[in-house]
């Protein structure tokens, strides 16, 4: 696969936003697989991904059905490495002049463009995944987005050197100057405790309206009269024992402001000078988050290069749905929030699980599963928060429990629909204060572990129904992820087979590579209650059984919805059990012990059986 | 020997925590974080195996002389900043009380004693017991004089619309207003208790005479500038900068005249 992408000054004829439809609605041609146009400001970019290099004329010629075509003209091509570092930086670095986070939005819309209007884009979908994951990672270790990189951030920064984030000053706005008060209305009202706004009109009639003002914060435009404004403000520095920022357009106020009084009078202009004294530290923060592209570059190639583009750290799918849920894992990973997967048996709900713990910061820690249901609950408890010797009968010695062996890492609790409520009221306290005590223990101890639950019931019903707590279940539900069954993503299933056909090929040293078409519209016809671990063991079977390089249907094993109401035929329920049996004792090749686990009942029951229905 | 060689290996890991912590000041980096907490935190723990071994040894609280007390001081100040770190989440005055620390612990160990000995006398709870309560007062003092100083610091790179490294690195204004207060009103009621305790034990052994010792004076003055501090904050009748110079003020006081009453002067809290 090849790789391209410019990112070129947008021609003045598209100050409007580009009809990202019209972009998409042409077919791709030869050897386009992939695109990718999103407006970044005043900039246009784009990302194509190529069967085959081609040269930069012909690039031009394959982005002519965009709207924009006459923008490309100009655009400098870059290839393979150096174009997916520059999709990287054009969304996350900071030199650039508009804001990462209004980047991100407008790629986030353009992506959703793409959703609609294209098939699968694997390798643009797994890019923008790794965009969003480097942002929360670069935004979580290093203080880079909170470098001031324009006026309205350094006024923002200025605001906290004097408050408290969590203080909420009050502001007042005076005057008609645009530059200030577009720099309030980009900083947020959400900053401050009360806003007062005034545009300027007769001089007399502002100042007495800034008479009633008791602000901490002043943007004091220069259409007003300095000395009322003066005098005003001096009068409102014995209402505060914090200095009073002013933020004016005037250096004769600034002088007058600052002579001898307990005020910060700042100019536009010393809100460039702040921008300006972080340019070691930004320059230095550049160097490093290019140093991370670089790696996320190379670990982009890795992946296209494995050929396994339909996999996410183990998750097989192509499926929209599961597109939405592999970007709401990258979101969530790397920060510390608490996760519940909810899906029917089968879906893959412990591959999330990893996959999130993988992404995380603690991906070199513990990742400990617990299966809530296939522990009693009487043992559940110690087994989870260990016990002390002597707690109870048989507690011989001191037990760690698996909260401590998962401290700093991160501990999965699959079916936690099933807990009983004693142990949901020991993990509330946990998920409170990060506090767990050993059974019998009289002494607390603090765990830092990151909890990810799934189960597949639905929580909601059963908090309705009294049977889960419902602080509890709020507790857990700070992230949702609904993973779709394989009947609903039936798309999926031609890359799972492959995949699931690499693997036990490999398990049973055989060639076998493929599954031929008839067998595939077997696979695609049935409804997959078991949903995935049901298509891995039948492909188990079947690779198993195959006698080729690929899988016919005679290897497939009989899938249960072959005997649907068809064949059902009219054949009363003991006949419709012997014939279960018999296919069972033949595909077993007459082995009781297996017979009997596959139909779920004793060897007694079995014997009784083959009397009764004359099975010999 | 014991003390002398444990407050200089002491003083050594305070100096390696205090290059640490300016580092990170300096550079900001998350790893240096990580490094620099446990370096500290190590060193403390350190102080603290050091106290108990003393105090095994001894069978008392390293606070009979001076030495021993400014040692005893830079433990129970260093907790109380991990106390308070950890509550407030900034590392940044680490750099600046580190330092101090380090000095203290330095000066601790130039001067010459000799714990073995000690007045009997100053194996009384109540002296103890005042001497802990001063000690604590001391730290709190400390904690305000390094807020304030950063308070005024900041300020001043406000007025000068200098995006320099104390603008960049250090919280708010109002963060260090506010620690500074807190560990004022704290130290104001601890050496309010040391005085009671000081008093109770000061009349049974020099009667009535212990009142117009150096070192009391001196310490009486200090706690009436900072309850003047405190007075003037709640009546609202100054800034917060005229309020950090006061309690600067305050210390540095705190520090000459201690200085000068039990260095210089014929102190009865000199027990060296």
């Amino acid at each position: 696969m090849f790789f391209c992408a410019c990112y070129t000054e947008l021609p003045r004829q598209l100050s409007e936003p580009p009809d990202y439809q019209r972009f998409y609605g042409v077919e791709c041609d030869d050897p386009l697989r992939e695109r990718f146009t999103v407006v970044l400001g005043k900039r246009l970019f784009i990302f194509l991904v190529l069967e085959y290099p081609v040269a930069p004329e012909q690039l031009t010629r394959l982005t002519q059905p965009l709207p924009m075509e006459h923008a490309t003209g100009s655009c400098n091509w870059r290839a393979n490495q150096q174009a997916v570092e520059l999709f990287f930086e054009a969304a996350l670095d900071i030199s650039l002049p508009q804001p990462v986070e209004q980047r991100l939005r407008a790629i986030r819309e353009a992506m959703s463009y793409l959703k609609e209007n294209t098939g699968a884009s694997p390798y643009i979908h797994n890019l923008y995944w790794r965009i969003l994951w480097l942002y929360e990672k670069i935004r979580l270790e290093f203080d880079f987005y909170k470098i001031p990189a324009d006026t309205v951030k350094a006024f923002s920064q200025l605001v906290n050197k004097i408050y408290d984030p969590n203080t909420h000053p009050q502001l007042a706005l005076a005057g008609n100057s645009a530059a200030l008060h577009k720099l309030f209305s980009e900083v947020g009202r959400q900053r401050f405790s009360r806003v007062l706004s005034y545009r300027a009109g007769q001089k007399g009639q502002v100042v007495s309206l800034l008479e009633k003002l008791s602000g901490d914060i002043f943007l004091i435009g220069d259409d007003i009269d300095n000395g009322e404004v003066i005098n005003h403000l001096k009068r409102q520095q014995h209402n505060t024992r914090l200095p009073i920022l002013i933020i004016c357009t005037s250096t004769v106020l600034q002088k007058h402001l600052e002579k001898k009084n307990d005020m910060f009078c700042y100019t536009l202009e010393d809100l460039e000078k702040i921008v300006g004294g972080y340019r070691k530290e930004r320059e230095n923060l550049i160097r490093q988050t290019r140093l991370l592209f670089r790696e996320e570059t190379d670990a982009f190639f890795n992946w296209a290069l494995s050929g396994k583009t339909d996999n996410f750290f183990g998750i097989i799918s192509r499926h929209p749905s599961m597109y939405a849920i592999f970007e709401t894992i990258v979101r969530v990973a790397p920060n510390n929030i608490t996760v519940l997967i909810e899906g029917a048996s089968g879906t893959g709900k412990e591959l999330i699980a990893r996959a999130i713990h993988r992404l995380s910061s603690r991906k070199r820690q513990p990742f400990i599963t617990v299966n809530c249901s296939a522990i009693p609950d009487n043992l559940l408890e110690s087994e989870l928060f260990g016990h002390v010797k002597g707690a109870f009968t048989g507690a011989v010695v001191n037990k760690t429990g698996l909260f401590q062996e998962a401290n700093n890492g991160t501990i999965f609790l699959d079916e936690i629909g099933e807990l009983s409520e004693s142990i949901q009221v020991k993990l509330l306290r946990f998920l409170q204060n990060g506090e767990i005590r050993p059974v019998g223990g009289n002494q607390t101890i603090h765990i830092d572990a990151r909890l990810i639950t799934a189960t597949n019931r639905d929580l909601n019903t059963r908090v309705s129904e009294g049977l889960f707590r419902s602080d509890f279940y709020y507790r857990l539900n700070v992230v949702k992820l609904t993973l779709p069954p394989l009947n609903e993503r039936t798309q999926d299933i031609a890359s799972l087979t492959t995949h699931f056909i690499r693997l036990f090929s490999q398990k049973f040293n055989k060639e076998v590579n493929g599954i031929d078409n008839k067998a595939l519209k077997i696979l695609f016809s049935h409804s997959w209650p078991g949903n995935i671990r049901e298509l891995e063991n039948v492909i188990e079977h079947a690779c198993a059984m195959a006698l080729g390089p690929a899988i016919t249907p005679e290897d497939l094993p009989q899938l249960p919805g072959e005997t649907g109401e068809n064949s059902i035929g009219g054949k009363t329920l003991k006949e419709m059990e012997a014939e279960h049996i018999r296919r069972a004792l033949s595909r077993f090749d007459s082995n009781h012990d297996a017979v009997c686990r596959e139909l779920g009942i004793s060897r007694t029951t079995l014997w009784r059986k083959l009397k009764e229905l004359g099975i010999s | 020997m014991f003390v002398l060689i444990s407050h200089l290996l002491l003083t050594l890991l305070y100096a390696l925590s205090t290059g640490m912590y300016i580092a990170y000041f300096y550079n900001n980096d998350a790893l240096w974080r990580k490094r620099v907490k446990i370096v500290f935190h190590a060193s403390v723990l350190l102080h603290i195996v050091y106290f108990f071994g003393f105090v095994l040894k001894y069978a008392r609280i390293p606070i009979a002389n001076s030495p021993e007390a400014l040692g005893t001081f830079v433990l129970l100040s260093a907790i109380i900043y991990i106390a308070f770190e950890k509550r407030v989440r900034e590392e940044s005055l680490g750099a600046f009380l580190l330092p101090l620390f380090t000095i203290i612990m330095f000066i601790s160990a130039l001067i010459p004693h000799q714990p073995d000995n000690i007045s009997p006398t100053l194996f009384k709870v109540s002296f103890e017991v005042h001497v802990l309560f001063m000690l604590v007062g001391y730290s709190g003092f400390t904690l305000s004089f390094v807020s304030s100083t950063l308070y005024l610091l900041l300020n001043h790179q406000l007025s000068q619309r200098k995006a320099g490294l104390f603008f960049r690195r250090l919280p708010s204004l109002q963060f260090f207003e506010r620690i500074s207060r807190f560990s004022i009103d704290g130290a104001l009621l601890f050496i309010f208790l040391g005085f009671v305790t000081g008093s109770y034990f000061g009349f049974q052994v020099w009667s009535i005479a212990f009142l117009k010792d150096p070192k009391v004076i001196s310490v009486s003055v200090t706690w009436l500038i900072y309850a003047g501090h405190f007075i003037i904050r709640h009546t609202k009748s100054a800034s917060d900068k005229t309020l950090s110079i006061l309690a600067v003020s305050g210390y540095l006081f705190l520090i000459l005249s201690s200085a000068v009453s039990l260095g210089l002067l014929n102190s009865l809290h000199n027990f060296n």
